[in-house]
């Protein structure tokens, strides 16, 4: 019979440990990765508009059953060309 | 023209859960199934896929050779006299990852697939170069991993490297499951793995003596009909071609001999 319900069952420990760690290390992960998008971004939209590049924000954020990527980039003002 | 091949890296970030085992047994047993296979071991300076296909004595050129020009391709590979369709293009020894590079991987790869179904990548571990050249040229993407912390956890990495080169939808094989420890809650079980993983089982390898047996000799353990593991990599062969076959986990875990006897006790009691 399976260990469950025993507070000794090793292999609860390891999941519960294992989720714990992935949430750090997935974390982690994103920041490099929206960091770099982030950068990018602000090269790309401040050709065209006048941004103040610290309060442009980039995040991943999460429904049920889908993540989305959202930027938000605060305009001090268009430019009159293109 | 034939239809090209498909290629397949076998990888994992932890090092030691099975990949070079998975990568001569899976090939083997495609093979075996009528298909022309190349192996590549992709794992520079610590060639290891030519002694666990036992065809460590007729190696004379290497993928170093064919990336620097000294060699072609077809001068390199070496046929598997056993099994009919089967060839492995071995790794330099005596070199270092940085004699390749991700964009000759793939150019090597594209030319095997022009003349093989199956092309299979044995990676070396980590997220270094040579996973990167291992990856380059692979459309698709099997992680490796054993039921435990520290191999899963580097599994995710690897899936979210993946995902971030575009690899489309990595399988996993869980390798090296003992069903008594998982049945006295000692062990991750199937289940355990793929929530935390959330990606596909493309098969479920037990603990088997016979691996390291047929290691030993260098001889694949799928071409033993007694040995568990071997039964499991020649399912996870069929689905890879893209059979369905079903997760019996009786079967990949107790083998034949098991099932036989539990029906016999069952019919007799
Ligand atoms: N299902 C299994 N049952 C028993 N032993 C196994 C099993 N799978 C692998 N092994 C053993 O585990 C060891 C490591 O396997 P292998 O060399 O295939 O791992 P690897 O991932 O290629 O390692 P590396 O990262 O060093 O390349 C070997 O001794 C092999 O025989
Ligand atoms: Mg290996």
């Amino acid at each position: 019979m399976p260990a469950s319900g025993q507070a000794s069952a090793s292999k609860d420990v390891a999941r519960e440990r294992l989720k714990i760690v992935l949430v750090q290390d997935r974390a982690e992960a994103n920041r490099g990765f929206l960091e770099k998008i982030k950068r990018e971004l602000i090269e790309v939209v401040g050709r065209y508009a006048d941004l103040d590049p610290g309060s442009v924000e980039v995040k991943v954020s999460r429904s049920d059953r889908e993540s989305i990527l959202v930027a938000r980039f605060p305009l001090r003002s268009l430019r009159r060309t293109t | 023209m034939r239809q090209p091949g498909q290629v397949i890296v076998i990888t994992s970030g932890k090092g030691g859960v099975g990949k070079t085992t998975a990568t001569a047994n899976i090939g083997t047993a495609l093979a075996l199934l009528g298909h022309r296979v190349a192996l590549v071991d992709a794992d520079i300076g610590l060639r290891n896929l030519d002694v666990v296909m036992g065809l460590e004595n007729r190696i004379v050129y290497d993928l170093v050779d064919v990336v620097e020009g000294f060699a072609r391709v077809r001068q390199a590979l070496i046929k598997d006299k056993r099994f009919e369709g089967l060839y492995l293009l071995p790794a330099a020894q005596t070199r270092d990852k940085s004699a390749v590079s991700p964009l000759q991987m793939k150019s090597v790869c594209d030319e095997l697939k022009a003349d093989f179904d199956f092309v299979i990548v044995d990676s070396p571990a980590g997220i270094e170069q040579g996973f990167r050249n291992a990856i380059a040229g692979a459309e698709r993407a099997v992680i490796v991993t054993t039921p435990e912390v520290a191999a899963v956890r580097d599994a995710d990495r690897i899936i979210g490297l993946l995902e971030a080169d575009g690899m489309a939808e990595p399988q996993l094989i869980l390798n090296r499951i003992r069903h008594q420890m998982v049945r006295r809650g000692d062990m991750m079980d199937i289940d355990d793995v793929i929530e935390i993983l959330a990606i596909d089982l493309l098969g479920i390898v037990p603990e088997d003596e016979a691996i390291i047996v047929s290691t030993n000799r260098g001889d694949p353990a799928v071409t033993s009909s007694a040995s568990r593991a071997g039964l499991a990599f020649k399912n996870i062969a069929r689905r890879l071609r893209g059979e369905v076959v079903p997760f019996l986990q009786l079967d990949e875990a107790r083998g034949l001999l098991a099932r036989l006897s539990r029906i016999m006790k069952l019919s007799s009691g």
